[in-house]
């Protein structure tokens, strides 16, 4: 339960967008690293540059 | 990859299993994350255990959908036979996401003698190897690889990107190096027919027209290497035409004012440059590209307003490299006075930034520099 809760905080106030049913946080690695422990799954990150 | 790849279906089946995450490398609100997980190739994409802090698997560069299909399944423990050669190759990514390159050529290579010729992830494990072993520095085996291993690999994604990774091997070594002819004549003939493949990324496509022209010039066939660059050029073209957004035609502007050089015509690449910063007017690249050209072209007033935008709209470590291009055209200017300037605000910038984001080898160029001047 507290997971679920943590996760449901995160994921309130975590700046994020959806890509095709990818929720995806924009440059906040505190919050997307405490909603992967949260939620117990892997991270996967998206590193770019304009360019 | 944001607007095309992400938002791919195969991807979406993986939305609930993973946390995603896009880092900006240069907003400086990142550093702590590159201070954990540095960045020097862009795209990269990390696969990071969230409760031990540390990265399973480091794919640098661009992928289709259907590679990082696999690359998500692989990590996620779901892809085939996790026991064995699934085993050696997790063991593998690992070492080489947290830079152990040695170590994870040598499980790359244990991986694929487990695996067999048949083993399913065959073409992206040697991918893998390929690309550790250039990182590694380590050319000659960089090539060596891709000339046993690509002939039998079925003709795909990873097929080229074998055969292109290879040939940049081949290219990046001294001219003197006794096995660089011969691996350049076995290459040649595969990036040629991975040219030809269907479904490969764009910039791949473009990356092995660059290839395939470098090895032209590498081995002083000056007409051969001028006939692939116009190919090349054709493509890029092409490619401009059917960009269904600005970012989609933007993002070859690189490769442009690469092919343009490369045919001895920078000019060519100023249209598209200039599409780019009508269309993307918060973007430093397109200005910044211009300024180079313009440069290229003894343009210097030109050049000169031109990295002048590029600086005001650049915010991240990158526009350490736009000060350096800003202070060799004051520098053909002969601007004394505007260098000094320019080279003091480079270096009280370069100060600003945090660690993780300071290419130190630029900076120390921006101070070697001012001192020169002082």
């Amino acid at each position: 339960m507290r997971a679920a809760i943590a996760v449901a905080l995160v994921a309130l106030a975590a700046p994020a967008f959806a890509a095709g049913g990818v929720h995806i946080h924009e440059d906040d690695w505190e919050r997307a690293l405490a909603e992967a422990k949260a939620r117990d799954q892997l991270l996967f990150v998206d590193a770019w540059a304009p360019w | 990859m944001r607007a095309y790849v992400l938002p791919d279906a195969r991807l979406a089946r993986h939305a609930g299993q993973f946390v995603w995450l896009s880092i900006d490398t240069e907003n400086p609100e990142n550093a702590a994350f590159l201070a954990r997980f540095p960045v020097d190739v862009w795209p990269t994409f990390l696969v990071i255990d969230p409760r031990q802090e540390k990265p399973l698997l480091k794919w640098l560069g661009s992928a289709t959908a259907a590679q990082l299909d696999r690359l998500l399944q692989d990590t996620a423990g779901r892809g085939p036979a996790r026991g064995g050669a699934g085993a050696t190759l997790a063991r593998a990514d690992r070492a080489n996401a947290e830079g152990r390159l040695e170590e994870a050529v040598a499980a790359y290579r244990q991986a694929l003698a487990q695996g067999g010729l048949a083993w399913p992830r065959r073409g992206r494990a040697v991918e893998s190897l390929v690309l550790a072993q250039a990182a590694a520095g380590r050319l000659e085996a960089c090539a060596a690889t891709a000339r046993r291993e690509a002939p039998r690999l079925t003709r795909g994604t990873s097929f080229a990107n074998v055969a292109g990774s290879g040939l940049s091997c081949a290219i990046s070594a001294p001219p003197e190096a006794t096995w660089r002819s011969s691996a350049l004549a076995a290459l040649e003939p595969l990036v040629r027919e991975a040219l030809a493949l269907p479904g490969l990324l764009a910039d791949d496509r473009a990356g092995l027209y660059e290839g395939l022209t470098g090895a032209r010039a590498a081995q002083g066939d000056e007409a051969g290497a001028r006939l692939l660059a116009e190919r090349w050029w054709s493509f890029l073209e092409g490619e401009r035409r059917r960009a269904a957004s600005p970012e989609a035609r933007a993002a070859l502007d690189s490769a442009r004012v690469t092919a343009a050089l490369a045919l001895g015509d920078p000019a060519r690449a100023l249209p598209a440059l200039e599409t780019s910063e009508r269309d993307l007017p918060r973007d430093y690249s397109p200005p910044a590209r211009r300024a180079y050209v313009l440069r290229e072209l003894g343009r210097l007033a030109e050049a000169r307003t031109a990295v002048e935008q590029a600086l005001a709209k650049a915010y991240g470590p990158r526009k350490l490299k736009i000060y350096l291009l800003a202070a060799s055209i004051m520098e053909r200017q002969r601007d004394r006075a505007s260098l000094a300037a320019t080279l003091d605000q480079a270096v009280a910038f370069a100060q600003s930034l945090p660690a993780p984001q300071r290419d130190e080898k630029v900076a120390s160029a921006l101070r070697a520099k001012l001192a020169a001047i002082e």
